[in-house]
C-alpha cells in the first residue's frame, strides 16, 4: 500500500468522524426541539450513525469483497 | 510417522476466516444488546426522566466517537507499518476510553440519586449502561494487551490490531444506539 493510500485512508476516517459528530448534534437538537414524538427521526439518525461506523471504521464490506 | 501439513491455501485464507469468526462473535453480541434495548421500550415505553443529564451523555458520546477515530488511525498505521503512529493513536484511544468510563461513572452517581435501580427506568438504565461499560473495559483491556505484545515482542502482525480495533468500534456502534435510547427519545 502506498503513502497516497495511507493519506486517503486517514482522510476517510476524519470525514467519517466529522459526519458522526454532526449527526450526534442533530440528534440532540431533535430531542430538545421535539419533547414528544422524537422516536422515529432519532432512530433514523442512529441507524445512519451505525452504518457509517460499520462501513468506514469497521470495513464491513471486507466480508463480501476479499480485496486483501 | 508422516507429519500432516495443511494445504498452503488454508494459510492464505486465515485472515478471511479470522474476520468471519470475529463478525459472527459481534453478531452474537448484537443479539444481546438488541434484547436489552428492546426491553427498554417494552418495560418503560419512551419515558424519559427530566433529571437525565443529556449534556453529559452527549459529551461522553463525543469522547467515544473520537476514540473510534484514534482507533481507526492506529489500525491503518499498523497496516502501513507506521509504528509510532500506531503507538500514539492506541495510547490516545486508551485515554479516551478511560475518560468515557469515568463519564459513565459520573452518570451513575447522578442516576442513583434520581432513578435508582429499584424503579423501572433505573433498572433499564443501569443494566444497559452496565453491560456497555463492561464491554468498554474489556475493549480497553484487549487494546492494551495487543499494544503491549507488539511493543515487547516487536511483532509486526496486523490481525491482533484489526481484531481489537473492530471490537472497539463495535462498542461505539452499541453506544450510538444506547445513547438515543436512554437520553433522547421521548
Amino acid at each position: 500500500m502506498s503513502t497516497a493510500d495511507y493519506a486517503t485512508e486517514q482522510k476517510t476516517g476524519v470525514i467519517a468522524f466529522v459526519a458522526l459528530v454532526v449527526l450526534k448534534i442533530v440528534e440532540y437538537a431533535v430531542a430538545v426541539a421535539m419533547p414528544s414524538g422524537s422516536f422515529l427521526p432519532i432512530a433514523a439518525l442512529a441507524v445512519v450513525d451505525g452504518w457509517i461506523i460499520l462501513k468506514y471504521f469497521m470495513h464491513m464490506p471486507q466480508l463480501w469483497h476479499s480485496e486483501e | 510417522m508422516t507429519a500432516i501439513t495443511a494445504p498452503s491455501h488454508h494459510a492464505g485464507n486465515a485472515l478471511a476466516t479470522n474476520r468471519l469468526g470475529l463478525w459472527l462473535f459481534i453478531l452474537s453480541e448484537t443479539f444481546l444488546f438488541a434484547a436489552l434495548v428492546s426491553s427498554r421500550y417494552y418495560i418503560d415505553g419512551v419515558f424519559r426522566p427530566q433529571e437525565l443529564n443529556q449534556v453529559l451523555g452527549l459529551a461522553i458520546s463525543m469522547v467515544l466517537l473520537l476514540s473510534s477515530l484514534t482507533a481507526y488511525k492506529a489500525e491503518i498505521a499498523a497496516a502501513h507499518g507506521d509504528k509510532s503512529a500506531y503507538a500514539r493513536n492506541t495510547v490516545l484511544t486508551l485515554a479516551l476510553g478511560g475518560i468515557f468510563a469515568v463519564g459513565v461513572g459520573m452518570e451513575w452517581v447522578e442516576a442513583f440519586t434520581f432513578f435508582p435501580p429499584q424503579v423501572a427506568f433505573g433498572s433499564i438504565f443501569f443494566t444497559l449502561t452496565g453491560f456497555h461499560a463492561f464491554h468498554v473495559l474489556s475493549g480497553l483491556a484487549i487494546l492494551f494487551i495487543v499494544y503491549m505484545r507488539r511493543r515487547n515482542t516487536q511483532q509486526s502482525g496486523y490481525w491482533g490490531v484489526e481484531g481489537a480495533v473492530k471490537y472497539w468500534h463495535f462498542v461505539d456502534v452499541v453506544w450510538v444506539v444506547i445513547y438515543p435510547t436512554l437520553y433522547l427519545v421521548s
